[in-house]
């Protein structure tokens, strides 16, 4: 019998629960309340992006539509604490969002219930939670096996998607930096522009694409990080003297 | 010369074919004593070797304790800032690898306090970069990231051994004291049996795929 994977632990599933800083990627398993379309019946709904990473973008700027399916809490009462492990083995449908929402709250995303959207009703101020990387990966397992019936191990998915974890968590320390807690949009959009045309250069992205280089390229963003906007880390290790 | 000494099977309680092994005489030549000799002298050093090797062990843990504690002496934030911007490991990477959530490493970045036993850990663990450096390892972050070079199927990282708490073995493996095979037989007899059916390559529109491995 073989089982699908579950987390060890349900914090090491999310990046992100309750306010997710907008200067974290859209991608692949974050949640939205509140989406209202016509696939939903017009309710405001939770959703969970479903796009894979690599066709979530047309360079720098989201697509205009985007694949999600429904985070219901509907089948929380049948995933009691009892069986909650039987979900996250055995029912290929969903996956368990344990605690998604802080203050309780299980939930379960529905991959029966997926809908192409305007990308533009995902809104940054109602993103409520981000999975992280090990999440992403789960997801992605639970994904195929419902779509397709095919089993794949989280060795092989966590190869493919080294390269986009090293770029979503490098552009989250660029859009940090260069926008800090502002909530101008345009600011982040700026700065996203800017750390995609870095990657654009001198062979980086490419580079990316093999794990040997990703340290390297670490620490040249980090180092250009410094460069163009200062570290607020170090001036507030100062501060504290 | 040869000498002759007399040799008489016992025929066991279990019973086996030895009824049909009649008494023998043991030939004694130079070559006889040169095998005994050899094989008494093999015996020894394996026995010497494996009590230099955990001796050694003991060493690395003790110089890899004082560095730690010398590490220890840092801040959070500068222990912090030494593995992310001098070495480039990754958050998710320095989170796992000292055994916390990413939102703790986050939380640390931004002035919150760790616990001790986590201090020590990201201690521990840029103190053994130290040492990966010094011996030989030319960029000890890329080299953790590293797939092993074992067939294809076997997706096994230094990070793997690392937070298996695997460090003398990594050390091994680093210094090519003992081989990879070896080490991970050692450390997880089991390793073989998790080879996956698929590999990562080079998908038609120029993106990686997951493909069935080939034989």
């Amino acid at each position: 019998l073989q089982e699908l994977d579950l987390p060890e632990s349900i914090d090491a599933l999310y990046e992100e629960r309750g306010q997710v800083p907008l200067a974290l990627p859209m991608m692949q398993g974050n949640v939205f309340i509140d989406v209202a379309c016509a696939c939903f019946d017009n309710q405001a709904s939770m959703v969970m992006i479903m796009s894979h990473p690599c066709s979530m973008r047309k360079g720098a700027v989201l697509r205009e539509r985007l694949i999600v399916a429904l985070v219901t809490s509907s089948e929380v009462a049948v995933a009691s604490k009892v069986v909650k492990e039987f979900h996250w083995k055995r029912n290929v449908n969903v996956m368990p969002l344990p605690d998604l929402v802080p203050g309780g709250g299980d939930y379960v995303v529905d991959f029966r219930e997926m809908a192409t959207i305007s990308s533009n009703l995902l809104l940054l101020e109602r993103r409520i939670a981000a999975l992280s990387e090990t999440g992403v990966l789960l997801l992605q397992q639970r994904h195929i096996c419902s779509a397709t019936r095919l089993y794949v191990d989280l060795s092989a998915l966590h190869d493919l998607n080294r390269h986009i974890t090293t770029e979503m968590e490098l552009q989250r320390d660029w859009v940090e930096a260069a926008s800090g807690s502002s909530a101008d949009a345009a600011k982040h959009v700026e700065a996203i522009r800017g750390f995609q045309d870095w990657l654009d250069q001198d062979g980086r992205r490419d580079k990316l694409l093999a794990p040997y280089h990703h340290a390297g390229i670490r620490r040249e963003a980090r180092s250009e990080i410094r460069r163009r906007f200062g570290t607020r880390e170090n001036e507030a290790d100062l501060g504290r003297g | 010369m040869t000498q002759t000494e007399s040799n008489r099977f016992r025929i066991s309680d279990s019973g086996t074919a030895s009824e049909i092994v009649e008494e023998y005489q043991t030939p004694r030549s130079q070559t006889t004593l040169y095998v005994a000799s050899l094989g008494w002298l093999r015996s020894t050093m394996a026995a010497v070797s494996d009590g230099v090797r955990e001796l050694h062990h003991v060493a690395l843990r003790d110089d890899l304790e004082f560095r730690t504690s010398e590490k220890a002496r840092k801040g959070v934030r500068s222990l912090l800032s030494e593995l992310a911007d001098g070495r480039g490991l990754g958050w998710n990477d320095i989170a796992s690898l000292v055994g916390v959530s990413l939102s703790a490493v986050r939380k640390w970045r931004q002035g919150g306090d760790a616990t001790p036993d986590s201090r020590t850990e990201l201690a521990r663990l840029a103190a053994f970069m130290d040492i990966l450096a010094e011996w030989s390892i030319e960029d000890p972050a890329s080299w953790m990231e590293l797939t092993f070079p074992l067939p294809s199927g076997y997706r096994i990282r230094p990070v793997d051994l690392y937070k298996g708490r695997q460090l003398n073995a990594l050390l091994d493996i680093a210094t090519m004291r003992r081989t990879l095979e070896e080490v991970l037989s050692d450390v997880d007899p089991l390793w073989q049996e998790r080879r996956s059916q698929y590999d990562v390559v080079d998908g038609p529109d120029g993106d990686k795929i997951i493909m069935r491995r080939q034989g």
